[in-house]
């Protein structure tokens, strides 16, 4: 495998905004040869993954600032490309493979199976090659097969952050830069992908805090501190592993208890917990095996499926989530702080070596130090119960000590029930002697079974012969039947009748009968194209006042009785024409058949789907912060314009990096992108335009009729 | 600033359409729902509520200064709240493209080189004029000469108002708070 060679030399970088370096390795130069691996540890915030963005091509050109000194890759010179390219460019690109940094999501598209797809299909591997290299991979990232068709927002932290290495992996990279690519991982997965990465043939850069998996004879390593080199190495750390842990017997009544307990849309089985005052209690647990969730349940911010949750009443409960972002917001830590816990609240700061960012905006802090200003936010309140997820991610070894000791102490915590759900070996030092009790439990094996979720409708919840009725209803109402029939039109014939139906009802004379006469056809047309026609009633039931405003407007305008009730309709049968057409919306096949059949440029469809297809989680994240802020007695409003411009702005960076990684800038006229799915026209592409044809003959002929008959 | 649109610039416009777009499918209904109480003052609606309706565009165009970028955030909105729920059904990509056009056409102007008050505000007075040409003839062709007269100083006012110096205190809001450093606008 043709691989490249790296040469970095009095590297700086000085992000769009800020005054200071947030890298500076003036003084240090480092040349990897083709094939080699570059291994990169340091302290969070130290950093890393600057480093890492530099030498994946992407700074200056995808993220804003200003990147000097000297940096090769592959024979090209990156420094000049940040001055010039508005991104990777094009040699580098088709040969890179990138896994950011979670827990934040690092995807492109929420389907696994899509978001893999990207970088083939940006590099033209043809649609019949792309499952079994999406499933050979898998293996390789410790990505379990099943989880291919499943969408990425389902996954736990180590499920995303092995679904990052298989995409990163899947088109076979000759650079392959790795930031925390273990993150989360439990032990097994994390040694299956280390191997991998191990033994790959391209040439590595990984960013790591836990060095002992991926440590080899020939490695490199650069230790970094402050956006400095303190250290290079040619030899690995000392591998550190799971110790025995006692699992001590904790005191005192449950505060919260959890009697198998499921969670609203989670695909997790049924937990039993307890925690008591004074005791720590560790879930540790495989990846994926639902250790989230059940913190959330302990905290109340997921609303049970089944099971009961039973607490103590007016418990103060802290939750540090493992996205601190969450927790933290856009706002300065101090902003979540009541007046009362400022003074804790610097002491934990101190502590944990953020004093002096309590007041600093979220915004330009690496992802290590907003963990710790969460951490103190949870702390500071001395909270009747505390649940951290994975709080020693994005930590450095010294400060993961630090932490352990924080939480170990019995003054600090005194009566508080601490739940810590971990994979993190490193946290071990929670059980030095002398500490508080600590219990730890294995999730799901000892905290119940886990069983498969039934699958519920409308007629689940109803008796037998009343049942039976529903089923039929809801079959004969919902789109199954038609596509069964006759499968979905193609996404552009819908949209080209859309706009025929449109300029129908505006080229007709706006009385109730002619514009009723498009409504109906169209209704027919849309039945069989798949439309839910409940769910639309519905939608027009909504819109019903502003007809009425319309039709009055018009009265009061001084327009005619007939005239008025004629913009009415014709508003109606707009929303019969095109609006119901275009139901059910599938922003994917729309943008396949927009790239296949109108050759639209890929960047900006991928772009523009991408940033829709996380309207959904968006809108989930801003419930669960809502959940996790109301926790605490100041949360800002999310309602608000701002903070949501903001915490949607906030997520674009990423989103082009992942869009940019994966290749999709590279497919031009010339060389098209392939497409997973091919978009097709069918039989119910020709019903359909059948159909219009045939709504249109009798609008003209009522249209004649009327001619004729009025003298 | 490098001429060509990077994945930066077009996930940009592209979050702020669709978030324009989801703020407009939620005014649509207000709107809808407050419309039977305006429909004897119905200038006094547009007044009112109409100018949120073209933010998109200045907004889209003041963060990133280039060719089409009002254009495409107030269409890309347009269409997002037209999918979410809409009255105007696909007429609101209609709306939105002559809004988008009359904003773009401001930021034009001065060559995509100014982003102040003044290009704010003529973006969102002529996003205005950009509704009056296409709702007057196709929602109000039968209307007296003085109650089209009234509508079309309601839609131009209120555009350049909420809209263009609306985008521009959401923009400055955006500054403050970092969020414009992390995308380099």
């Amino acid at each position: 495998m043709p691989s490249l060679s790296i040469e970095i030399a009095d590297l700086t970088w000085r992000p769009a905004g800020s005054d200071r370096l947030t890298l500076d390795l003036r003084g240090t130069s480092v040349t990897l040869p083709a094939g080699g691996l570059l291994l990169i540890s340091g302290a969070s915030g130290a950093g890393k993954s600057t480093l890492l963005r530099a030498i994946a091509g992407l700074l200056g050109t995808v993220l804003p600032g200003e990147l000097r000194g000297r940096l090769v890759v592959g024979g090209i010179d990156l420094i000049v490309a940040a001055n010039t390219e508005s991104g990777i460019p094009r040699e580098l690109s088709a040969r890179l493979g990138y896994v950011a940094a979670g827990p934040a999501p690092t995807y492109a598209l929420p389907l696994l199976l899509d978001d893999a797809a990207l970088p083939l299909e940006s590099r033209q591997i043809s649609s019949d090659e792309m499952r079994s290299r999406i499933e050979r991979t898998a293996r390789d990232a410790a990505v379990d097969v099943a989880l291919i068709d499943r969408n990425l927002n389902t996954f736990s932290g180590g499920e995303r952050a092995a679904a990052a290495a298989l995409v990163a992996l899947v088109a076979a990279p000759d650079l392959l830069i790795a930031d925390e690519p273990l993150g989360g991982l439990d032990v097994r997965s994390a040694e299956r992908l280390a191997t991998t990465l191990r033994e790959s043939g391209a040439t590595r850069v990984i960013a790591a805090h836990d060095l002992s998996l991926l440590g080899s004879a020939t490695a490199q390593h650069l230790r970094l501190d402050g956006g400095k080199v303190v250290a290079k190495l040619v030899t690995p750390e000392p591998p550190s592993e799971w110790g025995l842990m006692p699992s001590a017997a904790g005191g005192g009544a449950p505060i919260v208890q959890l009697v198998r307990a499921t969670a609203t849309g989670r695909d997790v089985g049924p937990s039993s917990l307890a925690v008591m005052r004074g005791t720590t209690t560790l879930i540790t647990g495989a990846t994926g095996s639902g250790k989230s969730t059940l913190l959330h349940l302990v905290a109340g911010t997921l609303s049970l499926d089944t099971g009961e949750r039973i607490a103590a009443p007016d418990l103060q409960i802290r939750f540090a989530p493992q996205d601190s972002g969450l927790l933290l917001g856009a706002r300065p830590a101090r902003t979540l702080l009541e007046p009362s816990e400022a003074g804790r609240a610097e002491h934990l700061a101190h502590r944990l070596g953020v004093a002096e960012l309590l007041d600093a905006s979220p915004g330009r802090l690496s992802d290590g130090e907003r963990r710790r200003l969460s951490l103190v936010v949870a702390l500071a309140a001395a909270p009747d119960v505390l649940i951290l997820d994975e709080p020693g991610g994005g930590l450095d070894d010294e400060r993961v000590a630090a932490l352990c000791d924080l939480l170990s102490e019995h003054e600090l915590l005194d009566g508080s029930a601490v739940v810590i759900a971990t994979h993190d070996p490193r946290m071990r030092a929670l059980s030095r002697s002398g500490a508080r009790a600590l219990r730890r439990i294995r999730h799901p094996e000892e905290t119940g079974t886990s069983v498969e979720l039934a699958e519920g409708g409308l007629a689940t919840l109803l008796p037998a012969p009343a049942a039976r009725v529903a089923e039929s209803a809801e079959r004969l109402l919902s789109p199954d039947l038609g596509r069964r029939l006759i499968g979905t039109a193609n996404p552009l014939t819908r949209l080209g009748l859309a706009l025929f139906w449109f300029a129908l009802s505006i080229a007709s004379p706006a009385t109730p009968v002619a514009q009723a006469a498009i409504a109906l056809p169209v209704l027919a047309v849309a039945w069989v194209s798949g439309v839910q026609i409940l769910a639309t009633l519905q939608l027009a039931l909504a819109l019903t006042p502003a007809l009425a405003g319309i039709v009055i407007a018009n009265l009061v305008g001084g327009a005619s009785v007939e005239e008025a009730v004629g913009a009415g309709t014709r508003l109606l049968a707009f929303a019969a024409g095109s609006l119901v057409l275009l139901r059910p919306f599938e922003p994917l096949r729309m943008a396949d058949a927009f790239v296949e059949k109108l050759h639209a440029p890929f960047a900006p469809t991928m772009a523009l789907l991408a940033t829709a297809a996380r309207i959904p989680t968006l809108r989930d994240e801003a419930r669960e912060r809502r959940a996790i802020r109301r926790l605490t007695r100041r949360g800002a409003d999310p309602l608000l314009l701002v903070d949501m411009f903001d915490s949607v702005l906030r997520a674009v960076p990423q989103l082009a990096i992942a869009l940019e990684v994966r290749g999709v800038r590279l497919p031009t006229r010339i060389a098209p992108p392939t497409r997973r799915r091919p978009s097709r026209f069918g039989r119910a592409d020709l019903l359909i335009v059948g159909l219009s044809v045939g709504g249109l003959l009798v609008s003209v002929a009522r249209a004649v009729a009327e001619s004729i008959l009025t003298p | 600033m490098k001429s060509s649109w990077g994945l930066m610039d077009l996930v940009t416009v592209a979050t702020i359409g669709i978030a324009s777009g989801v703020l407009f499918a939620g005014w649509n209904l207000v709107w809808g729902a407050a419309s039977p109480l305006f429909a004897a003052v119905l200038p006094l609606q547009y007044l009112l509520f109409a100018g949120t309706w073209v933010i998109a565009g200045p907004l889209a165009g003041l963060i990133i200064r280039r060719p089409g970028a009002a254009l495409a955030g107030e269409m890309i909105a347009a269409s997002v709240s037209f999918l979410l729920a809409s009255q105007w059904s696909v007429d609101a990509i209609f709306s939105g493209a002559a809004q988008g056009v009359g904003a773009e056409l401001a930021f034009a102007a001065v060559r995509y080189r100014v982003a102040g008050w003044r290009v704010a505000l003529a973006a969102g007075a002529l996003s205005g004029v950009g509704m009056v040409l296409h709702d007057l003839p196709l929602y109000f062709p039968d209307v007296s000469t003085s109650f089209a007269a009234a509508l079309v100083a309601a839609m131009v006012t209120s555009s350049a108002i909420i809209g263009g110096l609306g985008a521009l205190l959401l923009r400055a809001a955006l500054r403050r708070s970092g969020a414009l450093d992390l995308i380099g606008a």
